[in-house]
């Protein structure tokens, strides 16, 4: 199994959920408003009134052969939109849960 | 539906597509359904390119100016609203320090570039008025003759009289369809828009039509692939077989896009600009479906899907196979991006002639010889076509030499005109300094100059404002206290940043005893509401915002019976509606109703005609008398569980005690609460033992006793199911204490009112009033996406009222008097009038106060309404109050009126900073005021709060005014006199366009001219430099925004008192009103004694 973790900006997010949503993904986690430092420069986490503009991070597990589509999909939006992905090997009790029927 | 078959393309390919597509919708704005128009940036997705790059992209997309016409500029030459001087610092990036003698007299750069837009030397037309004498007609011949002569000048080649033509490129970005339209002379583009039109206008339509297109669960793609294939336009436009072809079809859209990117050789490389430039031909339908695609929570999504690749793939279907039809019939071969490039490459003289002649630009003898051909048995010998094109680029080159030549003396005569010097003294000007003008003449063509006249024109507005600023807080300066010693105002009033406010403000402030202050119009507190009897909840925060607090309006208790009678009535009427849409629809309904009913509905028709004012006042009176309106209050409180469930309980025994009673005939002791909760917790299952006490109570036998219990769950709810639904609704709404007191603790710190409450504190939301007015959401509050924002001031005022959250609020250094009372109310930005609210909750103590500021507000109104409607009924001169406010109630009231108020036209400027800067000028209702006070902010946290947000919106109120005022028919939605609303989502233009976006021209223009003066938006932040600069650094968002001209910034230092613009260059420069002669004016102004208009340092003190 195979953990793929996605920064990406606010108003990207949606695409995100639904490039895994297509992809057979069973589930993620979705942590808003992070902070930190890319090639960007750094990202300011919470804002008050703006939910767009800053980062979110997207977890999910799924299996290896899975990882081919996500990262097809989201090669070209990290060519113009910042945002970074990490895909490591991950173990997960339950495995069942993790595999679309 | 298809067979399975082997997949054509993989998972990965799939998706790769899907970002493709998404990247390519990027350029595309969204565009929100009319209902709640969101004001937005047409251009938002070319905000990452400069503002200029932005706009030329903009041209090359949709074909949108992003300019005045020149001659708009220099019409605030005449008026004196850009002064020459201006322009020339306007051009200094330009200007090359060299000169040149012309006619005896020398000429600088900067003041041939000057005289080029100014004067419009090199714009196209020959000047009627000055070719037509015959004096004037013999130096032309003589220039021309000198011109033509063999020694030098010789007119400047780069003298661009038609757009270069890309024959001989290939089409790397353009679609395939386009080429066709502009080589072969084919419509493509135009049926594929109309196809397009009428399936997205059938397929997203939320209700408004009668007949409803077929299979729309299925999705946009397959719903249109089931129809399309009895669709007989297909042959008409020329596709054979298409009802085969469209079965064959994958099932996937993003197969089917695939398909067809692939069917037409479009490199992947080229896939997002070739995409892009598909979705800019229609920006309107794309920009909803783009929107729609992202609301999972929209209900017409939910059942009827669509997004993006579902549209390209219907729409690239069209394009290949129109395509292929037309390729093969006018040149024989297949329409395929690799064939054509070969066509362009090897017969480019070719390719030329056929653009030249589908444009209409050649000669009569080729244009006969181009016809001949196309008739002819040789019209795919490729050869004969470049042969001819050969024939046809010599007698244009010769052509464009005369008219180059033409060209340039006709610049230099105007030039010598403009400069008063003798034309008959043009020719001895020496040859290099005649090709040097030329050049720099030709090199800044009038389509150059929309970029430098936008600086001058801002230059100048900037000079203006910030001098009167400059001016009005040195005046304040003279005569105010110190603000900690300030006693306590009568009352303190909070109304939207909204430029329409500072109007209202003005008048309020000038009564004497207010403090006003500026807050986004959504105070702080974003809610999903549901206002009484609506179905459905609305997001009333900025769109930037997902709301995480839902808030109803319920009847006020005291108002039981009532409720339940507009309850009843709303059914009835909802019933009525649907009952008179359905006979109106209806094939033959119409005939009989219209005998039947139609004398009824010419009352309204006559009285909302004739005497709009009179009709509506009496419908309004038959409708309170027939239905008294309604108190209601907001679910503000989070119930806590406990409490939810004893308040369910208690709804069921209610309901329990009214069956049992009438159905078993118990009542009195009998009816005990016991026997009650008994019958519902058995109801439930929450109790497994019957000892028979309910039977026997009720004289039922145990089959029957159980048919009752059932009868409970099914249709009354009395079900764990029914309690759970019911709980849910019932605690997801409202906020619980803690938040309220932090929503609270945010406005009141973001516009800085921490101390000195008055006695009475007024949330003044705002919004608009028209009748058939499909845009009257872009009148109301854009910090409420598009709704009125009364829900947000009452949630506000309500929770600043509670004790618990002022005992919070001082814990945390905010001491709210007890004395202090919150108020909500609503400024009607049509008729200037203000409703206050929830008066039930103002203690007795403030009856006084209450009256007096009700009073104030109505006075404040009527000379607001004096003010706006001098701007807008600029005719009548009465100058009577009363006049004018019946005037503004009318447009309100009349459903034939196109404009009902100016909106938010003109708006220029936004000022983040105390009132004390502002109070004393009069911004003629063209600024956003967001208060903020920098000493109570050392974090920043607050300015960045400001900054990132309200600052945000109101830059996309700004560029929305801004280009649908510089291209009202790209960029805006043209006249509303033509507009039909189309689905409930938006209007067309005529029966078929696509979906208009922006504003419309009567918002924008005042007949012919532009009433909003299209500037970006200024920012005027009181704050220290360096912590507005560490905001920017920090968000990706404002460097945007700020270091590629999308607005300008401009910092009043607290320190030094002085206004710096910034720069993302050199950081700050110092701000001067001349912005000219900066050494000369910063030495002025150490001497503090020059004039402000030839250039004072603008510098203030609190």
């Amino acid at each position: 199994m195979k953990e793929i973790k996605i920064v990406v900006q606010g108003d990207q997010l949606k695409f995100v959920t639904d490039l895994l949503d297509r992809t057979g993904a069973t589930g993620y986690t979705i942590i808003n408003n992070v902070s930190g430092k890319g090639h960007h420069g750094y990202h300011e986490g919470h804002l008050l009134f703006n939910d767009m503009s800053s980062q979110v991070v997207v977890f999910t597990v799924v299996p290896e052969v899975k990882v081919e589509p996500i990262l097809a999909g989201l090669g070209p939006l990290f060519t113009r939109h910042s945002g970074a992905m990490f895909v490591t090997d991950v173990a997960v009790s339950r495995r069942e849960r993790f595999v679309a029927k | 539906m298809t067979q399975p078959r082997p997949e054509k393309f993989t998972e990965a390919q799939r998706m790769e597509l899907r970002s493709y597509v998404q990247l390519a919708g990027n350029a595309i704005a969204q565009y929100w359904p009319m209902r709640t128009f969101i004001h937005h940036n047409p251009l938002h997705g070319l905000e990452s390119l400069s503002f200029e790059q932005a706009v030329q992209q903009g041209r090359e997309l949709f074909g949108g100016r992003g300019y005045l016409g020149n001659d708009e500029y220099r019409r605030h030459i005449q008026s004196g609203r850009i002064t020459e001087q201006d322009v020339r610092h306007a051009l200094e990036p330009l200007v090359l320090d060299k000169q040149v003698s012309f006619a005896g007299r020398s000429l600088r750069h900067v003041d041939v570039l000057a005289a080029s837009m100014i004067q419009g030397v090199t714009d196209g037309e020959p000047d009627a008025t000055h070719q037509g004498a015959p004096e004037d007609a013999a130096v032309a011949q003589r220039v021309h003759s000198w011109l033509e002569s063999p020694t030098p000048p010789g007119p400047s080649e780069s003298i661009a009289l038609s757009p270069p033509s890309n024959a001989g490129e290939p089409p790397a970005q353009d679609p395939l369809s386009k080429w066709c339209d502009r080589t072969l002379g084919t419509t493509i583009v135009d049926t594929i828009n109309r196809e397009m039109v009428k399936w997205c206008s059938a397929f997203l339509d939320e209700g408004e039509t009668s007949w409803a297109m077929p299979h729309r669960e299925q999705t946009f793609y397959r719903a249109w692939k089931m129809l399309a294939q009895h669709d007989l336009t297909f042959r008409l436009n020329g596709i054979r077989g298409a009802a085969a072809i469209i079965r064959s079809l994958s099932d996937r859209s993003e197969d089917a896009v695939l398909d067809s990117l692939t069917g037409m050789g479009i490199p992947k490389e080229a896939w997002e600009p070739y995409l892009t430039r598909h979705f800019a031909a229609l920006p309107g339908w794309t920009g909803y479906i783009k929107w729609r695609a992202q609301q999972p929570g929209h209900p017409w999504q939910q059942i009827f899907r669509v997004d993006l690749v579902k549209y390209l793939a219907v729409r690239l279907f069209y394009e290949r196979h129109l395509v292929e039809a037309a390729c093969r019939s006018h040149l024989g071969f297949a329409g395929h991006a690799d064939a054509i490039k070969t066509y362009m490459v090897r017969h480019p003289d070719a390719c030329r002639l056929r653009q030249a002649s589908a444009a209409g630009q050649v000669t009569n003898a080729i244009g006969a010889e181009v016809r001949r051909l196309l008739h002819s048995n040789d019209r795919h010998n490729h050869e004969i076509w470049q042969e001819l094109g050969r024939r046809h680029d010599s007698i244009q080159r010769e052509r464009e030499a005369v008219a180059r030549t033409q060209a340039a003396a006709r610049w230099l005569i105007r030039l010598a005109r403009i400069l008063a010097v003798d034309q008959s003294a043009i020719d001895s000007t020496a040859p290099s300094d005649a090709a040097i003008l030329l050049g720099w003449l030709a090199s800044f063509p009038p389509s150059q100059h929309g970029p430098v006249w936008l600086k001058a024109f801002e230059t100048a507005y900037r000079r203006q404002i910030l001098d009167e600023l400059a001016s009005g807080s040195l005046a304040a300066e003279t005569d105010t206290q110190d603000e900690a010693h300030a006693s306590r105002p009568l009352s303190q009033v909070v109304f939207c940043i909204d430029v329409r406010s500072e109007v209202f403000r003005r008048h309020l402030e000038h009564l004497g005893g207010y403090e006003t202050l500026g807050l986004a119009g959504f105070f702080g507190v974003p809610v999903d509401y549901r206002s009484f009897n609506a179905g459905h909840a609305v997001a009333h925060c900025p769109v930037l915002l997902k709301p995480k607090n839902h808030v109803r309006e319920i009847p006020r208790s005291y108002h039981g019976a009532l409720a339940e009678r507009h309850k009843t009535a709303a059914q009835v009427t909802e019933a009525a509606h649907t009952l008179l849409h359905d006979l109106k629809e209806n094939v033959a309904t119409p005939y009989v109703m219209v005998e039947a009913l139609g004398w009824f509905f010419s009352v309204p028709l006559f009285g909302r005609t004739l005497l709009p004012r009179w009709y509506h006042s009496a419908w309004k009176r038959l409708k309170n008398w027939l239905l008294p309106p309604i108190a209601t209050t907001l679910t503000v409180d989070k119930i806590t569980r406990t409490e939810a469930e004893d308040m369910v309980a208690a709804e069921q025994q209610a309901v329990i005690r009214e069956l049992v009673r009438h159905r078993f005939g118990l009542s009195g002791a009998a009816l005990s609460p016991t026997l009650l909760e008994t019958i519902r917790r058995r109801a439930i299952g929450q109790t497994e033992e019957n000892n028979g006490d309910v039977a026997k109570s009720l004289n039922l036998t145990p089959e029957t006793e159980q048919a009752f219990y059932e009868e409970l769950r099914e249709e009354h709810r009395i079900s764990p199911r029914g309690i759970s639904a019911r709980l849910e609704r019932i605690t997801q709404t409202g906020f619980a204490v803690t938040e309220q007191a932090y929503f609270v603790e945010a406005a009141l710190r973001l516009m800085g009112l921490t101390s000195n409450f008055a006695r009475l504190v007024l949330f003044c939301a705002h919004g608009s009033t028209s009748q058939n007015n499909p845009f009257e959401s872009a009148l109301d509050c854009g910090a409420c996406g598009g709704n009125h924002g009364l829900p947000n001031a009452r949630a506000m005022a309500a929770m600043a009222n509670r004790p618990a959250v002022r005992d919070l609020l001082q814990g945390r250094g905010i001491t709210i008097p007890n004395d202090t009372q919150f108020l909500a109310a609503e400024h009607d930005t049509t008729t200037d009038r203000v409703s206050v609210v929830d008066l039930e909750d103002v203690p007795a103590t403030h009856r006084k106060d209450l009256q007096r500021l009700l009073a104030d507000l109505d006075r404040a109104g009527i000379q607001t309404s004096l003010e706006r409607s001098r701007l807008l009924e600029p005719h009548m001169e009465s100058g009577e109050p009363s006049t004018a406010r019946r005037a503004l109630v009318r447009r309100s009231e009349d459903w034939a009126e196109v404009r009902p108020e100016w909106g938010l036209s003109k708006n220029s400027v936004i000022i983040i900073g105390r009132r004390t800067l502002t109070q004393r000028v009069n911004l003629r209702g063209r600024s956003f005021l967001h208060s903020y006070d920098h000493r109570q902010d050392s974090s920043g946290k607050l300015l960045e709060t400001i900054m990132t947000a309200p600052l945000v919106v109101a830059q996309w109120i700004n560029m929305e005014h801004y280009f649908s005022t510089v291209d009202n028919e790209v960029y805006g939605s043209g006249s509303k006199v033509y507009h039909n609303v189309v689905g409930r989502v938006g209007v067309m233009t005529g029966v078929s366009s696509d979906l208009r976006i922006g504003l419309p021209a009567q918002t924008v223009f005042n007949g012919a001219l532009p009433y909003h003066e299209p500037v970006r938006l200024l920012a005027v932040i009181e704050a220290p430099r360096p912590r507005i600069r560490d905001i920017i650094n920090r968000h990706p968002l404002l460097e945007q925004l700020f270091n590629l001209g999308w607005m300008t910034l401009v910092a009043l230092d607290p320190q030094d008192k002085r206004f710096y613009r910034y720069d993302p260059a050199t950081e700050w420069k110092p701000e001067h009103s001349g912005g000219l002669d900066h050494d000369r004016i910063a030495a002025a102004s150490d001497e503090g004694d020059q004039d402000r208009r030839t250039g004072r340092s603008t510098e203030i003190r609190h």
